[in-house]
This record gives C-alpha cells, structure tokens and sequence, in this order.
C-alpha cells in the first residue's frame, strides 16, 4: 500500500493555507465549528483516495477513518459522495463500515442516502455529539418527497438548540416524528415557525424538550396533566411533598413522607387511606394512585 | 389439483432435500415447479441476523420448506412472570406471514430472510400423541397461529385436515386456529367433534385499512365465522390489538355492534380482548416500514414489567372497560377476558383475578405439566 496520511494530525496542522485547500473541496458552511482534526483527515483521504489503486482504497480508508462515530462516518460519506459514485463509496466503505458498525451495517448506506439532503450544521451539531445508528435511525422513516423543505428545516433549527447529547437524540426523535405526524403543510410550517421562534428567543432545552414532546404525544401528555392537576386539586398535608410520577406504563402522584413513631405511621397511613378516597372521587376512575413512602432519617 | 391462488405471492420456493417426500413438497412441485429451488441447507445464510426493513419484506416473498428439527408443542409466551395465564399452548407450522400488519411481533423476531413452512406435520402429531396419551382428560388448549397466520396459507398445506382429525379423538382437548384471513373452505367437508375453535383477530374495518395490509376485511371475517359455526365449529374473537386513535370509541362500537348483531353469546366460548403491545428493538423497524401516518407508530407507549412497549396503564383499562361494557349492554351473557395482560389490569377492569370471572376458570386454571421443557416460554 502507498503511503498514507498521518492520522495522528493535530490541529496545528491546519495552516491557514491549508484551510483554503480545504474550503475548496469541502463546503465551508461544513467546516464551521468541526474539528480541525476531522477536516484534515477528510482533506487528506480525498486527495489520497485518487492515487490509490482500487484494492488499496478500503484498507486505506479503514485506517484513517477507524473511528467507531457513525454519525461522522455519515458525513464523511456525504462529503466524499460529491467527487466519487455511489457505486465507488459502497466498495470503499463497505469492510469499513462492517468492520465498526457491524450489527448496523445494513442501515449504514440506506442512512447515508438520506444524509445527502441533510443541512451542513446538522451535521456539524450530529457529529460532535456523537450520535449513534439508533438514534439516527428515526431519519430512515419515509415522507413524502414535497416534505423535504420542512424536514430540512427542522434539523437546522434542532442542531441550533442548546440540547445536550442526551437531549439531541431525543428531540430529534420527538420532532421528526411530529412533523411527520401533522396532517398538512400548513400545519408543519405553523409548528416550524413557533420552534423558531423559541429558538431565537432562547428558551431552555427543558422548555424546547417539552414543546416537541408535547407535539409528539398529544394524548397522554394530557393525561400527565390531568395526574398534575390532580394534584394540584387536593389539599395534602403539609408534611407530604407530592409530584406526578411515571413508573414504566403506570402514571400516578408519589408521595414522600417521614414517619417519626409507631403513632405517626397510624396517622399517616388513615390520612393516606382518605386521600386515597379523595382521589378516586376527583379523578376519573382510571387514574391509579401510585404512592409510596421514603424514609427520611428516620426509619419506617 | 388447482394451484391455490396464494402461491403467487412467492417468486421463489426453496425445499429442503429432507422434505422431497413430503407431501407439502409433492404439492408444490405440482403447482409451480418452475419456481423451486431444491437445496441441502438453508438458502441465504450470509444474511441471517438482524433484518433490515427492505430484508423483512422480501422474506415474505421466499418460501423455503423444511422439516422442523426442535420441539414443535410450546407454551404461549403470555406464560410468564407478571402476565395472568390462560394456558395456551402453540404449535408452530411455519414462520412468518404472508399479511403484513403494522403491529407484527415477527418484525422484531424474525432473524432468517425467508418464510419458512415445515413439511413434517407427522412429527408434530407424534408430540401431541405422546402428550395426550399422559394428558388426555385435561383440558389443553393448542393453538397453530403463534409464528404462522393458522389458515391464511393452510389451501396450500391442507393441515389444518389432519390437526381437526387428530383433535377429534380428544374431546378434552381443544384446537384452535388463529387467523386474520377469510380461508375456511377447504377444512369445512372435515367433521369435528366440536373441540376445533377457529377464531379470528378482529378490528374495526378502519384500523383493519389502515394498519392490517393484505388481510381478508371485517365483513369477511365475520362471514368466514357464519360458515364455520353454520358446519359445526367452534368460534372465537380476538378484540386484538386494540388500538387507540382519535374516534375510537365509535369504530369499536361499531365493531360491537356488528358481531353482537350477527353472533350470540352462545355462539362462542369467549372474546378475548388485548391492547397494542410490542417488543422496544421493533420501534425501528415499524416506523421504517409504515411511516408516521400509522396508528401504531403515533402513540406514546410505555415499557411495561415484562419489558414490552404498552399504552399507559389507564388509557388500556379504558379501551377494555368500554368494549367488555358495551357486550355486556347487549347481552351480559357475553364471556370476555384480556390477553397478555397484568394482574393489575385485571383487577382493575373486572374486580377480581381472571380465576374468580364467571366463565373463564377453566381457561386460567393450572395445568399439569409433562417437562420443565413445556412450560418453559418461547
């Protein structure tokens, strides 16, 4: 095999001569906020990837981009698909990706087609924070193709919260899934917008997390609120602290109290008993109430 | 002999040499030998494994017979921890289904990119033999329809024959074919003690469009069921999986109504109800396969203790309160119990634990047991 590039690069490597080099095979709206490092490998493998011959490419490859990051790998397959065919990519990439992701592999180039179309910052936010297949995978859904403008829409305003890792894959499963379930365009652009608009106004990840679910799972978030004001409805005794809770498939109120003697747990426990009546009265006879008592210091 | 229409759904057959004297391999060679492919061992290993959306399809369209090697009598695997029981036993003929319901449990169980059909149904009837001899007298319930639609591809294999015969000589026992199609004619010249139950999964004809693709319509199925009782045969209806959207309650009514108006109570042992329930690594592959406009894939659901996506615990108490209350307004003589459910579900849309419900004690009560292996779930 001929040479390869160093893959232990560092970011002093990136000469500002070298970045114009760059700018001119990798769109610069790409470059913003990537690693130096990822640049320069993707720069190096382009270059290289031309003078080697066919059975040189895949092992090549496996050795500059050994990286176990699959949203990466996506967008180095997006960059090198604008100067190599389809066709080329698969037979480069193949043992590669097999050899990292193999339990994913199938999905590796199905998913890959779809990048194509997904917006550069998207990437950039997706591949800093590491996302993995499955949780990529929501974008293998299908939708129609006049859709497209909005789906791109939604993964640059999601790349551009300030979720957490944790929070990204979970807002991009939450908001591409409830822009697929609205049932006109009009509708979209309208839910779009009103995403925007917190956006631009900076409100919280929590805060942005509970719109998009809110829009995904119109049905039970309102039964969540109904346990909520449930709560809120009836008078606990000063010495509970109450809160809507989720145990698996059971939402219900815990309750958390101290018991201090033989006595006090009688007390409690009749107090429970009325308030469990009272919940029952107001709630719809659906509604189970979960509670369950924690110790503080002292011990039941 | 003509070629059952359904056979041209597959574009390739693929029989094991073992099967050659089979006469499910016979027939196939009859009906499409241009299609068969005879082979020593299993076609296309280099794709076993997890299937991809585009695998899962295609294994529709492959049929590959072969002789089944394991156990084929195995308890339903409702038989678990945390699930009241209603022992079911199955009896697996094949693998797959040639319908394609949004919901299929075989997405997330299926590793082989084929539809397989077993050709030794003598080995199977060799099992239940053995069993029956120890426990004849106790009332086992069999069903064929856990892994393989029971009838959906029975013109092909005609064992459903065979089994009904079999059951006949075992007034104890019961047998029951699951179906989602409307194939019943070529068992009804077959006389039966009455111990054969063929049931059928019902939904309202909206979700059955929308999310049930390539399985006969509820007008079918209902009329498939008129001629069933009308030769003899016990029925059943499985309510399953209900499924929530927007107007539930009036297709389910609706649904209410048209079995209540066609069926009496006494027209069948028992409705069995059962929400939409599904494995988490299926999630994926659902929402691949049939998109955001799927009832299935809109709902927000919750694992549960046995590790399955659920509904909220209150939202399935309602959709079972109002189907059970609204038979129970028709005629209180109507028998219904949940599958697949908690004890705590129970309890909570009866009053009371599935032994203690009027009508259903015989199917929750325990059973003997042969073998450790028997009553392990699969």
């Amino acid at each position: 095999m001929k040479q390869t590039n160093d893959t232990s690069l560092s970011p002093q490597c990136a000469e500002p001569g070298l970045f114009s080099q760059i700018e001119k095979i990798i769109p610069i709206d790409l470059i913003g906020g990537f690693e130096w490092r990822n640049i320069v490998l993707i720069q190096g493998a382009l270059d290289h990837v031309k003078v080697l011959r066919d059975d040189e490419v895949s092992p090549f490859l496996g050795s500059v981009f050994g990286s176990q990051n699959y949203s990466l790998l996506l967008l180095i397959y997006k960059t090198m698909r604008a100067r190599f065919s389809e066709e080329d990519l698969r037979i480069a990439l193949q043992p590669l990706v097999e050899k990292n992701f193999r339990q994913v592999a199938r999905d590796f180039f199905r998913l890959a087609q779809a990048a194509l179309k997904w917006p550069a910052e998207f990437f950039t936010t997706v591949s800093s924070k590491q996302l993995s297949h499955q949780e990529l995978a929501v974008l293998l859904t299908p939708y129609e193709d006049e859709n497209e403008a909005e789906v791109y829409t939604l993964l640059q305003l999601i790349a551009q919260a300030p979720f957490s890792r944790q929070q990204l894959a979970r807002a991009l499963e939450w908001g591409f899934e409830a822009l697929l379930m609205f049932d006109s365009r009009s509708e979209q652009k309208s839910w779009l917008f009103k995403l925007s608009e917190r956006i631009a106004l900076r409100t919280s990840s929590d805060s942005l997390l509970g719109f998009l679910r809110e829009a995904r799972f119109p049905v039970t978030t309102r039964s969540e609120v109904m346990v909520e004001s449930m709560i809120d409805s009836i008078q606990w005794p000063k010495t509970f602290t109450v809160s809507a809770k989720r145990w698996g498939d059971i939402a219900g109120a815990e309750i958390k109290f101290q018991i201090t003697s033989a006595a006090d747990l009688l007390e409690k426990s009749q107090k429970l008993v009325r308030l469990a009546e009272k919940w029952q009265q107001t709630s719809d006879p659906s509604v189970a109430l979960a509670s369950s008592a924690h110790a503080g210091d002292s011990s039941l | 002999m003509i070629a059952p229409e359904t056979l041209k759904k597959f574009r390739r057959i693929f029989i094991h040499e073992d099967s050659r004297d089979s006469q499910l391999a016979r027939n196939l060679v009859s009906w499409a030998s241009e299609k068969i492919e005879w082979v020593t061992e299993k076609p296309l290993l280099e794709r076993q494994g997890q299937l991809s959306a585009d695998e899962f399809q295609e294994s529709k369209n492959l049929l590959y017979v072969t002789p089944f090697r394991g156990s084929f009598f195995k308890r339903c695997p409702g038989a678990k921890k945390g699930l009241a029981c209603c022992n079911y036993y199955v009896l697996n003929l094949g693998l797959q289904c040639d319908m394609n319901c949004s919901y299929c449990y075989l997405q997330s169980y299926i590793n082989t990119p084929l539809m397989t059909m077993y050709s030794n149904l003598d080995v199977a009837l060799g099992e239940l033999k053995e069993m029956a001899e120890e426990f004849g007298s106790s009332p086992f319930r069999v069903g064929t329809g856990e892994t393989i639609d029971s009838l959906s591809l029975d013109e092909i294999t005609l064992y459903s024959r065979q089994l009904i015969e079999f059951f006949n000589q075992y007034p104890k026992w019961r047998l029951e074919f699951k179906t989602k199609s409307a194939k019943v004619d070529q068992f009804l010249d077959v006389p039966t003690i009455g111990n054969t139950i063929v049931s059928w999964s019902i939904n309202p004809q909206y979700i059955i469009e929308k999310e049930e693709h390539l399985t006969a319509s509820l007008d079918e199925r209902l009329s498939a069921a008129e001629k069933c009782l009308h030769h003899g045969y016990s029925i059943a209806f499985h309510i399953d999986p209900m499924i929530y959207f927007d107007g539930w309650k009036e297709e389910y009514q609706k649904l209410i109504d048209e079995v209540s108006s066609r069926f009496k109570p006494t027209d069948m042992p028992y409705i069995s109800l059962g929400a939409l329930r599904f494995q988490p690594e299926q999630k994926s592959m659902m929402r691949e396969r049939f998109g955001m406009k799927s009832l299935v894939n809109r709902a927000e659901m919750h694992q549960g203790a046995d590790g399955k996506m659920r509904y909220d615990k209150s939202l399935r108490h309602e959709m079972f309160q109002f189907v059970i209350d609204g038979f129970k307004q028709k005629d209180p003589q109507w028998k219904i119990f949940l599958c697949m459910e908690t004890p705590e579900t129970w309890a909570a849309t009866f009053d009371s634990a599935p032994v203690r419900v009027d009508g259903l004690q015989e199917l929750f009560k325990a059973l003997p047991q042969k073998s450790k292996e028997l009553v392990e779930s699969v």
